[in-house]
């Protein structure tokens, strides 16, 4: 079955910190994808990719635009506390100044969103380094079986990837549900669901991408040890 | 490729490991290891059993001296060589079957082979007399777990299997039970096995003792 298939089957070993980092992961996935699908978050990768959907993946797809999303999200907002508080907000000082603050949090949940994502994925750091000593008999072991280091340093930055594709698509699912949920509560706001392919395919990729960069220098590390946790 | 009489020869072979001062581990050691010989080497703690395996297994190269395997010299090969020659042609057995716990015997035993074939990887199982396939290693006995390093060691038919303590977690009804497969088994394999447990010196038909690092054969 050789050292490649072993990642998968690694996922049967600590089960909890593996859980653990695929919840976080999936968490920061869950909020990058609601805010940017709710035409709320990272604005300019959002029109990037979306004049990209333009070109290649519908034509209808520019429907959907994020700054008028965004402007029309800040008009329902004021419009509501509006008739909320009876009073006209839009034409006073605090109304223009609540406009501008909402304006600054939206930027504000860009970053969140993105720093969410990455505090998720650097859950595999902890999950490489975990049980060093399991790791070294393990790296051992393949080593008195003939995998060079090369091959076990793959399998372990597999081991990584494969933690973020599952979080990622777990995190997708969760999102999508998520994102439905938001805009089944907030009906005052009306919302302009962007959920298009690239945008689930864009996560998981990114996602996975980055947890298995961030699994190269542990898995360098592990697969430089020596031979003396297996030999006595 | 010479094939000779000769399946391993050891020719002054030294190590020095970095952070001893002066003292050799292993000190111009010359063995020559025939086709389907079982050799064992006897020797105390710290005497260089461990050392000789790692460099005669290819391993871990000597300081000074060669090792030639199936009359090839194999200093000059690179470590993805040395890799290559291990992962087709030798199998280890450790004191500890180090079976990976998250892994049943089957899929255990299937993690070097090469050519990936369940029903192959089951007759050796059969052949070292487990049939529940289906077990991870918490569930079974140190001597099965040995017999399972035994299939894990066999299942890419190498001919040379090198042996560190493999009975050193048995008591001594099982480790009879474990060197009488291991000699049943064997076959035309070439055999080496260090130990500080005299009950194996009975296996041998080659037997050498080793001491601070010299060894010398018992006639
Ligand atoms: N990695 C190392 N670094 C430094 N010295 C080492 C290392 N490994 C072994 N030695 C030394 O080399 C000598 C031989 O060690 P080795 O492990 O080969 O002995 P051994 O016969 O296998 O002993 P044991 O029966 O305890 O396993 C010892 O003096 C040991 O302290
Ligand atoms: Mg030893």
């Amino acid at each position: 079955m050789g050292i490649y298939t072993l990642p998968l089957k690694n996922m049967r070993r600590n089960k909890i910190r593996n859980f653990s980092t695929i919840l976080r992961i999936a968490g920061g996935v869950i909020l990058l994808l609601i805010l940017i699908s709710s035409g709320l978050g990272i604005n300019s990768f959002v029109k990037q990719a979306e004049s990209f959907g333009e070109t290649t993946l519908s034509p209808n797809a520019s429907q959907t635009n994020s700054s008028s999303n965004q402007t029309q999200i800040l008009t329902s907002v004021v419009t509501y506390l509006n008739s909320t508080f009876g009073i006209d907000l839009e034409s006073s000082p605090i109304g223009n100044s609540l406009k501008n603050l909402l304006g600054t949090l939206i930027y504000v949940l860009d970053g969140l969103a993105s720093i969410a994502l990455f505090i998720g994925v650097l859950g595999v750091l902890t999950t490489m380094y975990f049980n060093e000593i399991e790791r070294r008999r393990e790296v051992g072991l393949f080593k008195i079986m003939g995998f060079s280091e090369g091959q076990i340093f793959l399998s372990l930055t597999l081991e990584g990837a494969l933690l973020g594709l599952i979080a990622s698509i777990i995190g997708v699912i969760l999102g999508y549900i998520g994102v439905f949920l938001i805009s089944s509560v907030f009906t005052f706001i009306s919302l302009n669901i962007v959920f298009p392919p690239w945008l689930i395919l864009g996560v998981i990729l990114v996602t996975t991408f980055l947890s298995f960069i961030l699994a190269i220098y542990p898995a360098w590390l592990a697969s430089k040890n020596d031979l003396s946790v297996v030999f006595r | 490729m010479r094939d000779g009489e000769f399946i391993l020869e050891l020719k002054d072979v030294s190590r020095t490991y970095h952070r001893q001062s002066g003292k050799q581990a292993l000190e111009k050691i010359s063995l020559n290891i025939k086709r389907g010989s079982l050799t064992v080497i006897i020797g105390p703690s710290g005497a260089g059993k461990s050392t000789l395996l790692k460099t005669a297994g290819l391993l871990e190269k000597p300081t000074q001296g060669s090792v030639v395997f199936k009359g090839k010299e194999t200093r000059e090969l690179s470590p993805g060589e040395r890799a290559k020659l291990i992962h087709r042609d030798i199998g280890f057995i450790l004191e500890d079957s180090n079976l990976l716990p998250y892994l049943n015997l089957l899929e255990n035993v299937m993690l070097p082979m090469i050519n990936s074939d369940t029903e192959n990887a089951k007759d050796i199982l059969k052949n070292v007399g487990l049939t529940e396939l289906n077990k991870f290693p918490e569930e079974i006995s140190y001597l099965e777990e040995q017999k399972a390093a035994l299939a894990r060691a066999l299942v890419n038919k190498p001919s040379v299997i090198l042996c560190d303590e493999p009975t050193g977690k048995l008591d001594s009804s099982s480790a009879r039970k474990f060197m009488d497969l291991l000699k049943n088994l064997k076959d035309n394999l070439t055999v080496i096995i260090v130990s500080n447990n005299d009950l194996l010196a009975s296996y041998a038909e080659n037997l050498f003792y080793i001491k601070d690092g010299v060894l010398k054969e018992k006639k």
